[in-house]
């Protein structure tokens, strides 16, 4: 079950692709415009500092994922469940060693532990840049199917061999996740009895590596199966890439919009600063 | 005749292995239909993935309409012109949405978006998939995807077509449909070469065959011959077409029969 949850969470991401095959707003837009504007967007982030503006663009964002009826739950989850994973670690220490207004404070076996209204903010910065720009991230994947993905950072003249490994990488996560949940269909039709979550766990490591060696072997063949049709490094899609009007208008606004967002953010130098 | 493959002496071991293939030589004319024939583990994969470059050999040679596959320089031309269908379709399928799948090879070789569409139906419907454009290929039965492999090979329209075990999996209904389809494109003037062990599709189908075992070629001739030669066979694990088991237990028929057609003819004959 353990596998087949995540089989079933990789065939939503990377093969069904519902959200990124519909056709609304953000899914029409041109990908290698996508691309450029949530890289644009990721870099404004790194600079921003001001919380309200984090606000403004994950608002921004998540209109955006409205209007192109990608649905909202899956869309805040994925973007949420990742920052969560990333940064509790990081964000607690801040808690306790910014300097600053004291908002609690407590003793825990003579030592004094202070929490600052300054830390707060840092932390909460913290989790909120990093949250703004998987959301953004997150927009491009939800709205844009892999195959557009590469064929535009292709299109966009990125390293050959960045993309080729973008491309294999993800079909070997897909063809591993794919490999394990075999295994352990294969193990429990062979089980009698109904097993835990750790036994469950437990069974599939003394075959960790059988499904590594298979998911080699069958990367290799598929690589092979590439090979065998004039695959030379190029991607297409059959979808044709084409700018149109809209596609540059959205470019510009959002390059502008992200822009501006970090001219106001340096402009405002009220409360306490990260 | 004209050779359009050429085998010569080639040798492969597989690393760490005593497995590979071991002094193989043959040589397809333009236009034939040729069977590899031999039992689980003969080598019937290996010697296909030398025809389109995918293994090298380790000495003699392979030559696709004169080009050694040896040569780095003419593998993307002999990739154009030797179609290989992979035996398990799992290995082959790349992409999620099957007219995607079918597509592939052209995208790569540069056709417009236009021609390629109008290409993918076509072979759809070839291998009966029509309509199946939208689908996911990950979730497809195992012969729809045999057939989607083809399809994909198919669409690519290469001079010489490699099937691997083309007919495992496949309905009944699907290997009659899988015949006429190979006997149409070799009438319009591609050539075929089939490894299987199915042998009554070997005797509809091929005109000469090759006898594989253990890496080596074990005899070579029209399927007449070498299908009605029972006790070869049975040395290597193998077994004449149906009809020819039946006429091998019925006394005074004089040759043996390997199609259905012919078993019928003679049969009638006898009763008239
Ligand atoms: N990558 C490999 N490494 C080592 N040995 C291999 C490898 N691939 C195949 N072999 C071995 O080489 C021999 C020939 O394999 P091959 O796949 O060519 O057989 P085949 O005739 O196609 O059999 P089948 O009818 O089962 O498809 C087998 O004994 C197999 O175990
Ligand atoms: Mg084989």
């Amino acid at each position: 079950m353990l596998f087949s949850k995540l089989y079933e969470f990789f065939t939503d991401v990377f093969v069904l692709e519902e959200s990124a095959r519909k056709n609304f707003f953000i899914q029409r837009l041109d990908p290698r415009v996508k691309i450029i504007a949530a890289f644009t967007g990721i870099i404004c982030v790194s600079l921003i500092r001001n919380l309200l503006i984090f606000m403004v663009i994950l608002s921004a964002a998540l209109l955006s994922a409205a209007a192109s009826r990608i649905s909202l739950k899956d869309f805040i989850f994925r973007s949420l469940g990742f920052t969560v994973l990333f940064t509790t670690v990081i964000s607690i220490p801040l808690l306790f060693t910014t300097p600053g207004r004291v908002l609690a404070e407590t003793s825990i076996i003579g030592l004094t532990v202070k929490v600052t209204w300054d830390g707060v903010y840092n932390a909460a910065a913290l989790v909120l840049r990093v949250w703004t720009a998987l959301t953004l991230l997150n927009l491009l994947v939800m709205s844009t199917s892999f195959d557009k993905i590469t064929a535009a950072l292709s299109a966009l003249r990125a390293p050959r061999l960045f993309t080729v490994i973008f491309d294999l990488t993800l079909k070997y996560i897909f063809i591993m996740v794919q490999e394990a949940m075999r295994v352990s269909r294969a193990q429990e039709a062979r089980r009698l009895w109904k097993p835990g979550f750790i036994e469950r766990v437990k069974s599939v490591i003394p075959v960790a590596s059988n499904i590594l060696l298979r998911s080699h072997v069958k990367a290799n063949n598929i690589y092979n199966a590439m090979l065998a049709r004039g695959f030379n490094g190029g991607y297409r899609s059959l979808q044709s890439l084409k700018i149109r009007g809209g596609d540059l208008l959205y470019l510009l606004f959002s390059i502008g919009l992200f822009s501006f967002l970090v001219l106001l953010d340096k402009s405002l130098t009220f409360t306490v600063i990260f | 005749m004209e050779p359009i493959l050429e085998v010569k002496n080639l040798f492969f071991k597989y690393p760490k292995t005593d497995k590979g293939l071991f002094n193989v030589n043959m040589t397809v004319y333009r236009g034939e239909c040729v069977g590899i024939i031999g039992p689980n583990g003969a080598g019937k994969s290996t010697l296909l993935l030398h025809f389109n470059g995918l293994l090298k050999p380790q000495s003699g040679f392979v030559l696709v309409k004169g080009l050694n596959t040896l040569n780095e320089k003419n593998i993307s031309r002999i990739r154009r012109e030797v179609g290989l269908v992979f035996q398990d379709p799992n290995d082959q399928i790349l992409k999620n949405i099957v007219e995607e799948e079918v597509a592939y090879g052209l995208l790569n070789s540069g056709l417009s978006l236009d021609e390629i569409s109008v290409k993918v139906n076509d072979a759809l419907k070839t291998v009966g998939l029509k309509d199946y454009n939208k689908r996911v290929t990950f979730h497809l039965s195992y012969g729809e995807k045999k057939k989607l492999s083809i399809a994909s090979i198919l669409v690519m329209n290469p001079d010489i077509l490699v099937l691997d075990e083309p007919t495992s999996n496949l309905d009944p209904g699907g290997v009659e449909d899988l015949t006429n389809i190979i006997r149409d494109l070799n009438r319009n003037g591609k050539t075929i070469i089939i490894a299987t062990h199915d042998m009554d599709f070997a005797a509809e189908l091929f005109n000469r065959c090759y006898i594989i075992d253990e890496g080596r070629i074990i005899c070579e001739g029209g399927v007449e011959t070498v299908l009605t030669n029972i006790s070869l066979l049975r040395e290597h694990r193998l077994k004449p077409p149906t009809v020819t088991q039946v006429f091998t237990g019925l006394p005074g028929f004089g040759k043996l029969p390997v199609r259905v057609g012919e078993a019928v003819e003679l049969l009638k004959r006898r009763l008239e």
